[in-house]
């Protein structure tokens, strides 16, 4: 069962990238000016701009480009760069390394936030400190990251010099360093994905707190933190987990608005700056690498699922 | 002297509201009753009544959005009411089963029933290693009359038959051996056949265990054959008890007698006593007797005069002062002639 899952989903994920990639070139095809014009700048001549199109092969037809790029990525050949004349891979890795790291960090946080906040206000519910925090996760919600994490860096960096405004990676030597330097771009995006997985977390926490199997586990004479944490939890997490994957898609999303604001050395900068420069292979590497997080993602979470409710497994 | 055994457990003017919107509205309104070591009580009446909430109530629970406002609930002498959550815990599931009234939604989906079992009996230090847990978690289930233990213990709830999980929920219930096991209406979901046998494996067990019983239902017939006496609940007040014997051979109260006449007619018999009219309207209760809306008998003095029990032979208990008036098998219209 969960390997016939497995398989039927990466068949239909290496199909949703070969979409997306298609989908990607026509976008970036149909965007005005070339790699070339942008590359030599405008004070280029005529000829020299005519000259680069034919070494970059920008002259071809749009179908022969992208069937020549695929024919190389299938093959492991990610290409070189059209703007900087660099393979694509030295170019997007230690860019993704930067990101996955700040990602990584946000989501870990994620994790212990929105698990601890969720079983703390459902525990309980309808008193101050559930108000409070449900008060402050709607705000949370309700705020687009790059608010949170302009206002972050003015509280934070401006007013009260704590953290610093920028996220310069080259100058990190240590893992409480790299805390330090990545604090407020991982508390923004932090801030957006815990609000809602909180609720999520919340509501299905009170609802199964009032279900006849918690009801029974309390009299069946275990403790609180049992009944709690073995009987009530793990039935509660199963809508939390889709939402955590819902929130990593987004979160290969707002690491490109995060990385701006904070001048943050990733993937999403890259792609931001390439989109700039037409540079197709770099764009599809990047759009190609998120799609397959995002998709992982998400198949991570239903087996997760399955494996937390046996009823869904035998069906 | 030798006067009657210390009861098992003493239930002494219970009171429990419950939360309704925006006010506490109250939902078992003074109940007492005790249960003797090794005996079962029943408790009839019809959804609404407060017979769940009495039955929780003997294991020192209230559900969420409830409260005690009264009374005390004395197991072996201590107070459930006043005990520590800690206490409760170790009171709950060890010396108290309970049987909930849907075994289906009272299983943990998540969990295979053989650890929901031996959780039970770990939890109250009944095993010593692991190993000695599921010995005698598939000892239970063998006693229950579960066919081959060893498969049904790795077996998650939905993969059981109505009645598979109502036996799997009976040897949770009796893990520890309790000496007082609550029955929250056990054979309500299931099938007639299938509630005989539950009933047969019952009778089985309280012979082999010893415990007393507290066993709630709507259903007087079932009552009637698993309990030494017999306590019938209306609008959260209990209006009559007796032993099983005396209670259908000689019923007090108006509502017991509906009750046994519609027991009658589902069963093809037709009596001389009129069947129950209406429904139990909580919001629309006299100040007097709760049932006089409902009753057959009724006379304006009815509505105004609360009633209590008041013992009417040997413990035979009836709550209605006119009980002396209705003599058996009378039919309403005669009222008068006799």
């Amino acid at each position: 069962m969960l390997i016939r899952l497995v398989a039927s989903r990466i068949v239909i994920s290496l199909f949703s990238l070969l979409v997306v990639s298609w989908a990607i070139f026509w976008a970036v095809e149909w965007l005005p000016g070339d790699t070339a014009a942008r590359v030599l700048g405008r004070e280029a001549s005529a000829e020299s701009v005519r000259v680069l199109r034919a070494r970059l092969h920008l002259a071809d037809p749009p179908l022969v480009r992208y069937g020549h790029w695929l024919e190389h990525f299938v093959q492991g050949d990610w290409g070189e760069s059209l703007a900087a004349d660099r393979p694509v891979v030295r170019y997007v890795f230690p860019r993704l390394r930067n990101t996955l790291i700040l990602a990584g960090l946000a989501l870990g946080l994620y994790l212990i936030l929105s698990l601890t906040i969720g079983v703390v206000t459902a525990l309980f519910h309808g008193q101050v400190l559930d108000t409070w925090l449900s008060v402050l996760t709607l705000v949370g919600m309700s705020m687009p990251e790059f608010v949170v994490g302009i206002l972050l860096v003015l509280v934070f960096a401006v007013a009260v010099p704590l953290f610093p405004p920028l996220a310069l990676m080259d100058q990190v030597k240590t893992f409480p360093g790299l805390l330090y330097t990545l604090s407020l771009p991982i508390l923004t995006l932090t801030a957006a994905m815990t609000a809602y997985a909180v609720r999520m977390m919340r509501d299905n926490l009170i609802e199964v707190l009032e279900s006849d199997y918690v009801q029974m586990a309390t009299l069946k004479g275990l403790p609180r933190v049992r009944v709690v944490l073995r009987h009530a939890l793990p039935n509660a997490l199963g809508p939390a987990l889709n939402v955590t994957a819902l929130n990593i898609a987004w979160l290969m999303g707002g690491v490109v608005v995060v990385e701006t604001v904070f001048n943050f050395p990733g993937l999403g900068r890259l792609l931001v700056d390439s989109i700039s420069f037409h540079d197709v292979p770099v764009i599809e590497a990047i759009a190609v690498v998120l799609a397959s997080v995002y998709m992982l993602a998400n198949l991570v979470a239903d087996v997760l699922v399955l494996v937390l409710n046996p009823r869904l497994r035998a069906s | 002297m030798r006067g009657p055994p210390a009861p098992v457990i003493d239930v002494d003017s219970l009171i429990v509201d419950f939360w309704d919107r925006r006010r506490w509205t109250n939902v078992v309104h003074g109940v007492s009753f005790h249960i003797f070591p090794g005996e079962t009580l029943g408790m009839a009446g019809e959804s609404g009544c407060g017979k769940s909430t009495t039955a929780y109530a003997l294991l020192g629970y209230h559900r969420p959005m409830s409260r005690f406002n009264g009374g005390a609930v004395r197991f072996l002498g201590r107070d459930l009411l006043r005990l520590p959550a800690r206490e409760l815990q170790k009171i709950r599931g060890a010396e108290i089963g309970f049987v909930p009234q849907n075994p289906a939604t009272a299983l943990n989906p998540s969990m295979p029933v053989g650890h929901q079992v031996m959780e039970s009996l770990e939890a109250h230090g009944a095993c010593a290693t692991r190993r000695e847990a599921e010995d005698r978690c598939l000892g239970l289930f063998a006693d229950m009359g579960l066919p081959r233990p060893k498969v049904v213990a790795g077996r998650y709830p939905h993969q059981l038959s109505g009645g598979q999980q109502q036996r799997v929920v009976l040897a949770m219930a009796l893990a520890c051996h309790p000496t007082l096991l609550v029955l929250d209406e056990p054979t309500t979901g299931l099938d007639v056949t299938t509630q005989a046998r539950i009933l047969s494996l019952l009778a089985r067990l309280r012979a082999r265990y010893g415990m007393a019983m507290f066993y709630v239902s709507h259903n007087l017939g079932v009552l009637a054959q698993v309990c030494n006496r017999i306590t019938v609940m209306y609008a959260g007040e209990l209006i009559e008890v007796a032993s099983t014997a005396e209670l259908f051979r000689n019923p007090g109260h108006p509502y017991t007698r509906g009750l046994i006449a519609s027991l009658q007619q589902v069963s093809g018999f037709v009596g001389t006593q009129p069947l129950l009219r209406g429904l139990l309207r909580r919001d629309a209760l006299p100040l007097g007797c709760r049932f006089a809306p409902r009753c057959e008998y009724s006379q304006p003095g009815c509505f105004t005069s609360p009633q209590s029990l008041a013992t009417v032979g040997d413990g035979h208990e009836v709550a209605c002062w006119r009980w002396p008036d209705i003599p058996a098998g009378t039919d309403p219209a005669d009222k008068g002639t006799v």
